[in-house]
């Protein structure tokens, strides 16, 4: 008997991508305005510089669908309908996160650069590597050794600040664009988990193999765990980077041992360097993500 | 995660409420193989309901009452061409005795019954003597298949008065039936009928896919417990028949059988006599919109597709659908896991897909990991196991 397939669910690459861009809509809503018009009108930037976070946002996701038509368009020749192609992969999104997590101080050439050019590359190269993190690491280089990278705008610069727990909650720390606000976070990651867009449990035992241990650190040590906990963008990392469908684990003891992973290696490296330490660990583990599954899915087949 | 699958579309179909006799086609087909002995002559007339071939897959009976004109091999049968005995209808639905009820169904001794059930070969799934628990599935299989619904619907009293007999004689201590618990218009009427029986249980169950299963409503439905005293499953569609025949002697010539598609202008549920041509059924009970069709029957997730129209209804058929083919690109597997978290026995598609030894004998074939596929990957070509129900 011939098998063929009849039926189709609405869910597709699209409607992921939408999905997660919908949820993250308040969040860059929140950055536009605090790195953009709540300094413009407090007079810490100028005109130029308030369009900058809009900038960087509109022009990621209009980089990523040029890539992903060209590529469909020029490289695949496929003759498909503009907005399957648009959506044929999930570039668009990993523009935009690319710059959630950036810095509002970087320079607009050197990220527009290395996002376009990685992008591209990484079309043309098998390897399921976690593009973001690569992207983000890249800038974060470039950036170090040019004008130096903090995550901080004009305003966090110009004052010393006693961030309390609230604060973070609202977004007041320092970080990304569009990664600080934490109950906005909450909320898309909510949705993300009742539409089934996201590997939720890939985010909870990100944070569990992180907050163990810096919490026992921080009780030895007397260090300010909610500091520690909240800034360089973690939380955001863990929900929205280290999920992305494509690089991580999809079988549930994987996502586990995926989240575990990235939360103990990501302790260890911020001693090194904390603004880094996630984007290195889930490079890292990313790249054994199907090697975890497979081992889990053997194990569990034999069981 | 939310394992829960309801198949949305499934709302945008709307079936006509009537079901649609088809009874009297021109021809019938009696599939017959080499050691089936064949009790009638070409040229011979034929009564309704008459034995007309003793075969090893059981005992068939005339559907229609005519003339037997010969044997053809253009018929096919599962997309397999085999000799079909071909039955001229004469309309005149004539039997040799007029069949009233014998005796009440209640009174039936149990090796009398399953005697019956065996000789008339109605009952598609075996009687367990030994069970405690009788579950009888109301669940269609597929979201666009309203076969049982249609089938409680309109023998709703019939199917209560033989699960209660069935129930006290097979001496079981606990019968429950199953139905979904959006099938309105057969909650109202079971409820209201269901208190003359005491002895059956009424479970309503989520309309999810694929809880029409065996597997699976087994598994939602009884306790690890009833599973080890051991059980009886059965079908509304085999009780329906075992009250044939009880009640009449009444073998299974005519059936229930839904039409829908999106190739199909008004889905509906037809009642047609087993052994006619899906063309003829097709022809005279509904309109083709769009000619380039495929045939599924049993359901367009799980079901199977047929070569052609040329095909004859059988008793396993539940339903037939025109579908236009999905013609989605297949992409590379963006690893989401949807297919592993909705299989509804635990399997890892994806897994089972890259290694073709693994085991993969708990499928059911259920098409849900195609179905949810956001990449458009089809599973059904790599995923083997048993069938479902």
């Amino acid at each position: 008997m011939e098998n063929n397939v009849y039926m189709r669910s609405n869910r597709s690459i699209k409607s992921i991508t939408l999905t997660r861009l919908l949820l993250l809509v308040p969040m860059m809503a929140y950055g536009i305005y605090k790195n953009g018009l709540y300094l413009y009108f407090h007079h810490y930037i100028g005109l130029q510089e308030l369009f900058k976070p809009v900038l960087l946002i509109v022009g990621s996701a209009i980089i990523g669908g040029v890539i992903n038509l060209l590529y469909e368009y020029g490289v695949k020749r496929r003759k498909e309908k503009i907005s399957e192609a648009l959506f044929s992969s999930f570039h668009i999104e990993y523009a935009i996160l690319s710059a959630c997590i950036t810095s509002i101080n970087v320079d607009l050439f050197i990220y527009f650069g290395v996002l376009t050019i990685i992008l591209m590359l990484s079309k043309f190269f098998k390897n399921r590597i976690n593009i973001m993190c690569v992207i983000f690491l890249i800038i974060y280089g470039i950036s170090y050794y040019t004008h130096g990278f903090h995550f901080a705008n004009a305003y966090e610069t110009s004052k010393v600040f006693d961030l309390e727990f609230m604060d973070f909650l609202i977004g007041r720390g320092a970080g990304g664009i569009a990664s600080t606000h934490i109950i906005l976070l909450v909320l898309a990651l909510f949705g993300a988990f009742i539409t089934n867009n996201n590997k939720t449990n890939i985010t909870i035992f990100s944070i569990l193999g992180y907050v163990i241990p810096l919490f026992l650190f921080c009780i030895l040590k007397e260090k300010n765990f909610t500091n520690l906990l909240f800034s360089n963008n973690y939380l955001f990392i863990v929900s929205f980077v280290a999920t992305d469908s494509v690089t991580s684990c999809y079988t549930p003891k994987g996502m586990l041992i995926f989240g575990v992973l990235i939360g103990a290696l990501t302790f260890g490296f911020t001693f090194l360097n904390p603004i880094i330490a996630p984007f290195i660990s889930i490079l890292i583990v990313s790249l054994f993500n199907n090697l975890i599954d497979r081992k889990s899915s053997h194990f569990a087949n034999r069981n | 995660m939310n394992n829960r699958i309801s198949i949305k579309e499934k709302k945008e179909v709307v079936i006509d409420p009537t079901v649609v006799d088809f009874l009297n086609p021109d021809f019938l087909y009696i599939p017959i193989t080499r050691d089936d002995t064949i009790k009638v002559k070409t040229n011979s007339e034929v009564y309704k309901e008459q034995l007309i071939v003793k075969s090893a897959r059981g005992d068939v009976y005339s559907p229609v009452s005519g003339k037997v004109i010969g044997k053809t091999s253009s018929m096919l049968v599962g997309n397999q061409k085999m000799d079909c005995m071909v039955i001229e209808n004469d309309f005149r639905e004539k039997t040799k005795k007029r069949m009233s009820a014998t005796k009440y169904i209640h009174d039936f001794e149990k090796e009398e019954m399953l005697d019956l059930i065996e000789k008339y070969n109605v009952c598609h799934h075996p009687i367990t003597t030994k069970g405690k628990t009788l579950l009888i599935n109301g669940i269609d299989s597929d979201p666009y298949e309203h076969t049982y619904s249609y089938l409680i619907n309109t023998h709703g009293a019939k199917i209560l008065e033989t699960i209660d007999a069935l129930c006290s004689i097979l001496e079981v201590e606990t019968t429950i039936l199953a139905i979904t618990n959006n099938d309105t218009r057969n909650v109202i009427s079971l409820t209201n009928n269901i208190g003359t029986y005491p002895n059956i249980t009424l479970k309503l169950l989520p309309d999810i896919y694929p809880m029409g299963f065996k597997d699976i409503l087994i598994k939602n439905v009884l306790s690890k417990k009833q599973i080890s005293k051991g059980f009886t499953y059965l079908t509304v569609q085999d009780i329906y028949n075992i009250y044939n025949v009880l009640k009449r002697k009444k073998s299974m010539t005519e059936k229930l059988v839904t039409i829908s598609g999106n190739a199909v202008e008004q889905p509906l549920v037809a009642n047609v006599k087993i052994g006619s041509s899906m063309a003829d059924i097709i022809k005279n009970c509904c309109d083709v919109v769009n000619r380039k069709y495929f045939i599924v029957v049993n359901g367009l997730l799980a079901g199977r597709t047929l070569k052609s129209l040329n095909s004859v209804m059988t008793s396993d058929i539940r339903s037939i659908f025109l579908s236009v083919k999905d013609e989605a690109i297949e992409k590379k597997c963006i690893n989401c896991g949807l297919c592993n978290s909705k299989c509804p026995v635990g399997l890892n598609p994806k897994y089972l897909k890259e290694h073709k030894k693994a085991d993969r004998s708990k499928c059911i074939k259920c098409g849900l990991c195609t179905y949810i596929c956001p990449s458009k990957i089809n599973f059904k070509t790599c995923l083997g196991g048993k069938d479902g129900e």
